[in-house]
C-alpha cells in the first residue's frame, strides 16, 4: 500500500522528469532515517539532537517539493533511466554529507562528502578513526544510510542491470540468458518480493548477532551495514574489536549469504528446490570460488587451529562480498593471501546480489566469450554461441558486459595512477583502487588496512570517493549519464570550433 | 615422386618424409640459429679474449648439434596442405620453443651456466629470442664475449621473427605462408607491403637489416662506439629487445649521445615497419596519416612529461630528470627494456606510470611486444561505442579508425586478445607472487614477461637480476614470454592441440 502511495505521490507532478523526482524522494527518504537517529540521541541523552532534527527538516524542505512538483514519466528512456539513477546517488551524497556537517562527525565539507560516498556506496571505509565516539544517533545514522543505499540498489537490480546485461531479474542468478525468468511479471511485483527478502535478511542478521552475545544496538547497526554488505562497524576495529567467535560465525554466514543473487534467494525459498543450488552455474561457481578461497588462505595464513580456520573464512566471505568487515589483519596470509583477498573484491557476488565488484556471471561471459574467440581463431568462419551454465547469451549482451568490463579495467586504471601519486607505494594504491571501485573498503597491502581513507591527503580521498560511487552506481549508467550532461556542450563546442574555423579560414 | 619434386627437393627426396609442419618449420628455424651460432663463433675468434677457446667451442659445438637437428627435422618432414590454421599455430609456437632450447646450448657449453641450472640457461635463451630481456646473468662482463655476441642475436632473431625470415628465404614454405606470418607477426592483422607473401618477408627483413645497420653505423660515428659495441647494441635497439653486453646496460658509457641515438632508435623500431616501408619510398606523410602512429607519439610525449614533472622532487637537476625520464619512458614504452637508472627508486607514481606503459608498449607491425596501440584504440573505442550503447540500445555504430570501417572480427579478436592477455598477466602475477615474490615484483614480473620488457618493479628491477625471484617462478615468466612474444592465441592453440593429440 506504501508503495502505491509513494507512486500516486510522485505522479501527481507538473511536470515530467524521472532525475528530478527520484532527488526528491531519495532526500525525503534520507530525511525520514534521520529521524530515528535524532530519538535516539534524545533516549540516550547525549548526542546531537536538535542538529539531526534540524538535518531530517532541511532534507524534508527540498525532498517533499521536489517530489511534489515534479512527476515521475510513465515511460523512462534509457538515458533517463541512467540520469535518475546517477542523480539519486548524488542526493543521497548530499543528504549524508549535510547530516555529518550538520552533527560536527567530521571536520570539513571534503571529509563529509567523502564518509557520505563511503556510506552510499556502502565501501567500508572512513574518515573516522573510532566510530565509537560517535553519539548513538549518528552512529544509526551511518548504518542506515548503507542500508538505504542497498535498498536502492535493489531498485537498480530490477530497472538498470536487466539493461546492463547482468540479468538482474534471472531468478538462477546467472546472466540474461535466453533461460532468464522473471520473479515477477512487474516491475512493483519485483520491487516488493525484493524488498521483502531483503527486510527479513537484514532482521535475521540482527536476530543471530543479538543471539550470539553482541549488544542490540550493535547488533541493530550490523545487521543493517552486513545485509547491505556496507561494513560499517560501530567499533573502530570492526568485528575482531567483539573478540567472540560466535559473532565472527554469524558473519561469516551474514556475509556469504549476501553475496547470492536476491532473486536466487527468493526462488530458493518460493519453490523450495534443493536442486536449484545445484543446476545455477553462477551460485555452483560461487561456492566453490569462496571454498577455493577459503582453503588457500587457510594454507597461507598458516594457522590451522579453530580460529585460523575461523579468520580465513571470514576474510574470504567479507572480500567476496566486498562487505569489508575486518575479523584479522589481511597482512597475516602473507603477499599471496593479499592478492587473493583483492581478487576476489574485484570479482564480487553473484549478479543481482548488494555486492560489490564486477559480478561472478560477468566474469562467467568473460571467460566463454574469450573461449570462443580461441575457437575462432582455428574456425574463423564457424558461428559460436557464448554459454553459460546450459543457457546461450546473447552477441548483443556479451558484448555489453565486455563493455562493462573494459570500462571497469580503464577506471581501475585510472584510479590506480592517481590513488598512486597520493599513495606511498606501490601496491597499496592497487589494492586501495580495487578495493575502494569494488565498495570493499579494507587497504590491502597497506600497514593499516582499516585505514584506506585515512591515510590519504584530501585529494586523494576525493578519487577514493569517486572510485567507491563509480563501483557503486556501475561506471557504465555513469559514464552514459555523464555523456548526456556533456552532450550540450560538446555541440556548442563543436559549432563554436566550426564558426572559429570558418573565419580563419575566410582571412 | 616426379623428376620436378626429385630436383626441387634435393637430397631430401632419398630420406623418409612425414606430414609435419611443426617439425618442419621448426627445422628451418634451428638452421637459422645454427647459422647465427656459428657467426657468433667466428665474431668470439676474431674478437675474444683469454677465454676464446672455451667462447669458440660451446658456439661452434652448439652451432653444429643445433644444425644437424634442424637439417634433420627438416628433411625428414613436410608441411601438409590442409589445416593451414591450426598447423601455423603449432608450428610457430613449437619452433620458438625448439629455438629457445637449442639457444641455451652456448650457455651451458661455456660454463656461464653449470648444467644443473639448465632453467636459467633457457630462461637467458627464451628472453632473448622473446625480445623480453630479463636477465639472470649475475656478472655479464664475465661472459665470453662471442657468447655475449650470440645473446644479442638471439634478440636480433626474435626481433623480426624467425617464420618471417624462414618465409623470406624458402619457397619451400609458401604453403600456409601467410598464416604462419599471421601466427606469428604482432597485431590484429597481418600487414602485406605486395600481394606475395614472400616478398613481403623479404622486404621486411631488408629493413629491419637496414635500420640495425643505420643504428649501427650511428652509434659508431656519433657515439664513438666499435663496431662490436654498436653492432651489439643495433642489435637489440632494433628488435627493441634490450640486452646489452655489458652489466650497466645503456649506461656503461654514460654518453647522452649514445642514450639518444638508442631513444631514437627504439622509438623508430616501436612503431610499424610497413610504414617505414613506405616512408622509405618516399611517403613520409604516412606517420601523420595513421592513427595509431599519432597515439603512439603522443603517449610517449605524455609520459615523458608525466615522469618528469612526478620526478622533479629527487633531487637531481632538471636536465638529467629529463633524460632519465626520456630513456627510460621510451625503453619502456617500446618494450626494450634498456636501463640508465634504477627505476624503483622513483616515486610511486612515477613507477605505475611506467607499469601501465608496460601494456600498450609499440605500434602493431613493430618489433615492440604488450598489446599494441592499435587494439587500445579499439578497446578505448569498443568501450566507448557501448557508452553510446547503453543509452540508445538500438542503435547500429560501426567502430571507425579515421576513415575506415573497422570490421567486428577484428574488433572481437582484439577484445578477445586483451582479456586473454590480462588474464594470463593476472593469473602469471598470482603464480609467481604465491611462489614467494613480494606482490609488486611478482605481478609487475608478469606484465614485464608478457609484455617482453625486460625489467619489472620491486626486486626485479632494472639494478637487479630475475634471480632474486624464486627458481620455480622463472618457468611461468618463460611462458608468459612466448605468450607475450607469440600474441597469446598461438600458443594456447598449441598446448590444446598438443593435449588433444595426446588423448587421442
Amino acid at each position: 500500500m506504501a508503495y502505491r502511495r509513494v507512486i500516486k505521490i510522485v505522479q501527481a507532478g507538473r511536470r515530467e522528469s524521472g532525475p528530478a523526482v527520484t532527488a526528491g524522494v531519495v532526500l525525503s527518504c534520507g530525511g525520514f532515517a534521520v529521524v530515528p537517529a535524532a530519538l535516539i540521541d534524545v533516549g540516550a541523552g547525549g548526542g546531537h539532537p536538535v542538529a539531526l532534527a534540524l538535518a531530517a527538516f532541511g532534507l524534508f524542505a527540498v525532498g517533499i517539493p521536489l517530489a511534489s512538483y515534479f512527476s515521475l514519466p510513465r515511460r523512462m528512456s534509457t538515458e533517463e533511466l541512467y540520469g535518475s539513477l546517477v542523480t539519486g546517488a548524488i542526493a543521497m551524497l548530499a543528504a549524508g554529507a549535510a547530516v555529518h556537517l550538520a552533527t560536527g562527525a567530521v571536520d570539513g565539507i571534503i571529509d563529509a562528502v567523502v564518509e557520505s560516498a563511503a556510506g552510499v556506496s556502502t565501501t567500508a571505509a572512513s574518515v573516522i578513526a573510532d566510530p565509537a565516539e560517535l553519539s548513538r544517533g549518528e552512529q544509526l545514522f551511518r548504518a542506515m544510510l548503507q542500508w538505504g543505499s542497498g535498498a536502492v540498489s535493489l531498485v537498480a537490480v530490477v530497472r538498470v542491470l536487466p539493461r546492463l546485461g547482468i540479468g538482474g531479474l534471472d531468478a538462477s542468478g546467472g546472466v540474461a540468458t535466453r533461460a532468464a525468468s522473471r520473479m515477477s511479471p512487474t516491475v512493483g511485483g519485483n520491487l516488493r518480493r525484493l524488498t521483502a527478502i531483503y527486510l527479513v535478511f537484514t532482521l535475521a542478521i540482527g536476530v543471530a548477532y543479538a543471539a550470539a552475545g553482541m549488544p542490540v544496538f550493535d547488533a541493530i547497526n550490523h545487521g543493517l551495514t552486513v545485509a547491505s554488505t556496507g561494513g560499517w562497524s560501530t567499533r573502530a576495529g570492526s568485528i575482531a574489536a567483539f573478540d567472540s567467535a560466535a559473532i565472527e560465525w554469524v558473519s561469516v554466514v551474514a556475509m556469504f549469504v549476501a553475496g547470492v543473487s536476491l532473486p536466487f534467494v527468493f526462488q530458493l525459498l518460493r519453490t523450495g528446490d534443493v536442486g536449484l543450488l545445484w543446476r545455477a552455474a553462477e551460485f555452483r561457481t560461487y561456492v566453490a570460488v569462496c571454498a577455493a578461497a577459503w582453503l588457500l588462505l587457510i594454507g597461507w595464513g598458516d594457522d590451522w587451529s579453530t580460529s585460523g580456520v575461523r579468520l580465513a573464512g571470514f576474510a574470504a566471505a567479507s572480500a567476496v562480498s566486498t562487505t569489508g568487515l575486518v575479523g584479522a589483519d589481511p597482512n597475516s596470509f602473507g603477499g599471496p593471501g593479499v592478492v587473493l583477498l583483492v581478487t576476489l573484491c574485484a570479482v564480487g557476488g553473484m549478479a543481482a546480489s548488494l555486492t560489490g565488484g564486477l559480478r561472478l556471471a560477468r566474469i562467467l561471459v568473460v571467460i566463454n566469450a574469450m573461449r570462443r574467440e580461441l575457437k575462432r581463431q582455428l574456425h574463423p568462419r564457424s558461428v559460436l554461441q557464448v554459454w553459460v551454465g546450459r543457457s546461450t547469451v546473447s552477441d548483443e549482451v556479451v558484448g555489453r558486459i565486455l563493455g562493462e568490463v573494459m570500462l571497469n579495467v580503464l577506471v581501475a586504471v585510472t584510479g590506480y595512477l592517481a590513488l598512486a601519486v597520493y599513495g606511498d607505494d606501490v601496491f597499496s594504491a592497487i589494492g586501495s583502487t580495487l578495493s575502494l571501485l569494488a565498495t570493499a573498503g579494507p587497504a590491502y597491502g597497506a600497514e593499516l588496512s582499516e585505514s584506506t581513507l585515512q591515510a590519504l591527503p584530501p585529494g586523494g580521498r576525493l578519487v577514493a570517493a569517486a572510485l567507491m560511487l563509480l563501483g557503486r552506481v556501475s561506471v557504465l549508467p555513469v559514464l552514459a549519464a555523464l555523456a548526456v550532461v556533456t552532450k550540450s556542450n560538446r555541440l556548442r563546442a563543436r559549432r563554436a570550433y566550426r564558426t572559429m574555423a570558418g573565419l580563419v579560414g575566410r582571412r | 615422386m616426379t623428376s620436378t619434386s626429385l630436383r626441387s627437393n634435393g637430397f631430401r627426396s632419398w630420406v623418409p618424409q612425414f606430414h609435419s609442419g611443426t617439425a618442419h618449420v621448426s627445422g628451418i628455424a634451428l638452421m637459422l640459429v645454427a647459422a647465427g651460432m656459428a657467426a657468433s663463433g667466428v665474431v668470439g675468434f676474431i674478437d675474444g679474449g683469454a677465454d676464446r677457446g672455451t667462447d669458440v667451442g660451446a658456439l661452434m659445438g652448439s652451432a653444429a648439434i643445433t644444425g644437424l637437428i634442424g637439417v634433420v627435422a627438416w628433411a625428414t618432414s613436410q608441411v601438409p596442405s590442409t589445416q593451414r590454421a591450426a598447423m601455423a599455430f603449432s608450428a610457430v609456437t613449437w619452433s620458438w620453443v625448439a629455438v629457445s632450447i637449442a639457444g641455451a646450448l652456448p650457455y651451458l657449453l661455456s660454463g656461464t651456466f653449470d648444467w644443473a641450472h639448465f632453467d636459467d640457461a633457457l630462461f637467458e635463451s627464451t628472453s632473448g629470442f622473446s625480445c623480453t630481456g630479463s636477465t639472470v646473468i649475475a656478472d655479464l662482463d664475465a661472459v665470453p664475449k662471442g657468447v655475449r655476441f650470440f645473446r644479442q642475436m638471439t634478440q636480433w632473431f626474435g626481433g623480426m621473427g624467425l617464420i618471417v625470415l624462414a618465409v623470406a628465404v624458402l619457397p619451400a614454405l609458401k604453403v600456409g605462408g601467410l598464416e604462419l606470418i599471421a601466427a606469428e607477426a604482432p597485431g590484429p592483422t597481418p600487414d602485406r607491403l605486395t600481394p606475395q607473401v614472400r616478398e613481403t618477408a623479404r622486404r621486411l627483413w631488408l629493413l629491419y637489416g637496414f635500420v640495425t645497420l643505420a643504428i649501427t653505423a650511428a652509434l659508431m660515428l656519433f657515439g664513438g662506439l666499435d663496431l662490436y659495441d654498436g653492432l651489439t647494441y643495433a642489435f637489440t635497439t632494433a628488435s627493441t629487445g634490450g640486452f646489452a653486453p655489458y652489466s650497466a646496460s645503456a649506461a656503461h658509457f654514460d654518453s647522452a649521445m649514445v642514450e639518444l641515438i638508442l631513444i631514437i632508435g627504439m622509438f623508430i623500431c616501436g612503431a610499424s615497419f610497413s610504414w617505414h616501408w613506405q616512408a622509405f619510398r618516399g611517403d613520409l606523410g604516412v606517420y601523420w596519416r595513421v592513427s595509431e602512429f599519432r597515439l603512439y607519439a603522443a603517449m610517449v610525449v605524455a609520459a615523458i612529461a608525466g615522469v618528469f614533472v612526478l620526478n622533479l622532487d629527487l633531487g637531481m637537476s632538471a636536465s638529467r630528470t629529463l633524460r632519465d625520464a626520456a630513456f627510460n619512458v621510451v625503453s619502456v614504452i617500446t618494450s626494450s627494456g634498456f636501463g640508465t637508472s634504477d627505476f624503483t627508486m622513483w616515486g610511486p607514481a612515477a613507477q605505475v606510470l611506467l607499469l601501465l606503459l608496460m601494456i600498450p608498449a609499440g605500434t602493431t607491425g613493430s618489433t615492440s611486444g604488450g598489446i599494441k596501440t592499435l587494439r587500445l584504440q579499439i578497446i578505448a573505442k569498443f568501450a566507448a561505442r557501448e557508452i553510446t550503447r547503453a543509452r540508445h540500445p538500438r542503435a547500429v555504430r560501426h567502430l571507425r579508425l579515421g576513415d575506415s570501417v573497422i570490421s567486428d572480427d577484428v574488433v572481437n579478436r582484439a577484445v578477445g586478445f586483451v582479456l586473454l592477455y590480462l588474464t594470463a598477466t593476472l593469473v602469471g602475477g598470482a603464480l609467481v607472487t604465491a611462489l614467494g615474490a613480494d606482490p609488486v615484483t611478482g605481478f609487475s614480473a608478469a606484465t614485464s614477461a608478457i609484455g617482453n620488457i625486460g625489467p619489472a618493479l620491486g626486486e626485479a628491477g632494472p639494478a637487479s637480476t630475475f634471480l632474486e625471484l624464486p627458481r620455480l617462478s622463472r618457468p611461468i615468466l618463460m611462458v608468459l614470454m612466448l605468450f607475450g612474444r607469440l600474441e597469446v592465441f598461438p600458443t594456447i592453440l598449441a598446448v590444446m592441440s598438443l593435449a588433444n593429440y595426446l588423448r587421442r
